[in-house]
């Protein structure tokens, strides 16, 4: 009993202490991103190569998978609306599960597997070879020169992404529907813009905003938690995966709750 | 100068650093021995402003390093050398040399720093081309020679050196040697971690010997050499020959 008493409490200890290492990690990162500009020529190349790697070299997957889901949701909606002769609200289906929803979702999830995952096995490798300790040997801060620069290049990635989702979503949506019922691009695009209102927009580039912070910071966190071992950096790259998408999950309802809220 | 004041460092619950004192003063060489596993590095790595020490404070010329270490950069006060040469990896060998100066937009303009490391590539005896490859493509002692120079570049006061004369060739030993020599005739205050007798006859002002994370003797080399004490002895007849 004592036992089982005396590792519960360890795991909360070790627990409580991880989150608030987190916390203070997250402050450091944030007063980081408010100073970027004051200190570093460098750090505007990191951000330019990461939003290179994150942003334009995911344009392919993320466009391939924008029409399938734009198509596949108008498509769908089509089907089941019609039966009902309430085909117009395919727009609506368009607007509210697209682009509130998928496009930031999916378009997390495309940069968790591509960038979290490369973002924490550099930095985790980056602490083996001792390239971490060089950092701090000539005074650079491995949060200003590494993690911040990463930060705002995934940030900013993820608010194109999601933007760049969201058109080629509607423009799936619209390549479906020519193909069961003939209309013109400009009607479906206005019958569409008759749907979407400005805070659909928004809640959809805040959350990609959110999301794209939220997997940088997982990411880099667990790299640099990285000891000595590199047996570590595949456990921590899985840690920041599974970290991330269950932090996104959680903060995407709580964004729709409170969009619901306001209105 | 750069004191070391009851500084201790626990890691998994052993303590491999235990209440270390010492002042290591400005322009004297000091050469920190002991067996492999013994704090060394770590005491370097403490002495070099990347490992905070658990307990205690390093002062460098009576400023505690670790105390707002984010606004003391950047450190230019002291140059490290690691064992291995580290380097950024994904970097060219040049990129790696302008980090620093890059990065905290020093007043040295670029033809000067690059006037500068083409002077002392030639110095090193070393190609000029290799500053556009990376780190991974270059032998062991080019990377040790050049992790080198790029601690000379920054011209600190107070150099921290991991072994730096392990594994090089006899050729590169020399030349390394004959540039401490020259450091340390230029006031520069060097400390540094090895188990060669020739280092430390030639160059140390005092030797200091760890033995499990505690300073057992801080002494002239003469005086170390010919110590009566049996442990300073057996150390010496396994380690030094």
């Amino acid at each position: 009993m004592n036992h089982i008493l005396e590792m519960t409490g360890k795991k909360i200890y070790l627990n409580w202490t991880g989150i608030k290492e987190f916390f203070s990690f997250t402050f450091e990162v944030l007063s980081g991103i408010f100073s970027f500009g004051k200190r570093t020529q460098i750090g505007f190349s990191v951000v330019v190569k990461q939003v290179f790697f994150t942003g334009y070299q995911a344009l392919g997957l993320i466009g391939f998978l924008a029409i399938a889901v734009g198509g596949l949701i108008i498509l769908q909606g089509n089907l089941l609306l019609a039966a009902f002769g309430q085909s117009r609200w395919a727009y609506m289906l368009l607007v509210s599960v697209v682009i509130r929803e998928l496009s930031s979702i999916f378009t997390a999830l495309i940069v968790v597997a591509r960038s979290g995952t490369s973002i924490c096995t550099e930095l985790g490798n980056m602490v083996v070879n001792n390239e971490i300790d060089l950092l701090k040997s000539y005074g650079i801060s491995p949060i200003d020169y590494l993690v911040v620069s990463r930060t705002i290049g995934v940030v900013v990635a993820m608010f194109t992404l999601a933007i760049f989702f969201n058109i080629i979503s509607v423009f799936g949506g619209w390549f479906f529907t020519t193909l069961f019922y003939p209309i013109y691009f400009g009607d479906f695009i206005n019958n569409f813009v008759n749907e979407v209102m400005i805070q659909d927009i928004l809640v959809s580039v805040v959350k990609s905003v959110v999301f794209g912070f939220i997997i940088a910071l997982i990411s880099c966190y667990n790299g640099l938690k990285v000891a000595r071992a590199t047996t570590e950096v595949p456990q921590r790259t899985i840690k920041a995966v599974v970290n991330s998408i269950m932090l996104i999950v959680m903060v995407n309802i709580l964004i729709t709750y409170i969009y619901s809220l306001l209105f | 100068m750069i004191e070391l004041r009851d500084v201790s460092f626990i890691s998994e619950g052993r303590c491999l650093l235990k209440d270390i004192n010492c002042t290591f003063e400005s322009g004297r060489c000091y050469i920190v021995s002991g067996e492999d596993s013994v704090g060394k590095s770590l005491l370097t790595k403490i002495l070099g402003g990347i490992v905070k020490p658990h307990q205690g404070k390093v002062l460098v010329n009576g400023k505690d390093l670790y105390l707002n270490i984010d606004k003391q950069r950047p450190n230019n006060q002291i140059g490290f050398v690691f064992q291995d040469g580290v380097f950024i990896s994904n970097l060219s060998i040049r990129e790696n040399l302008q980090l620093p100066i890059k990065y905290f937009k020093s007043q040295i303009s670029y033809g000067e720093l690059i006037n500068r490391i083409q002077l002392l590539f030639e110095e090193f005896h070393l190609d000029i081309a290799l500053l556009d490859e990376r780190p991974s493509e270059l032998a062991y002692s080019a990377k040790k020679m050049i992790s080198f120079i790029r601690a000379i570049l920054i011209d600190p006061e107070i150099y921290v050196l991991n072994r730096p004369l392990f594994n090089l060739d006899f050729i590169d030993m020399k030349r390394i040697m004959s540039y401490l020599v020259r450091m340390k005739n230029s006031e520069k205050t060097l400390i540094m971690t090895g188990n060669s007798r020739t280092l430390m006859e030639n160059l140390a002002d005092e030797v200091i010997l760890l033995v499990n994370g505690e300073i057992l003797v801080k002494e002239s080399a003469e005086r170390f050499f010919a110590s009566t004490n049996p442990a300073i002895k057996t150390y010496i007849e396994n380690n030094l020959g």
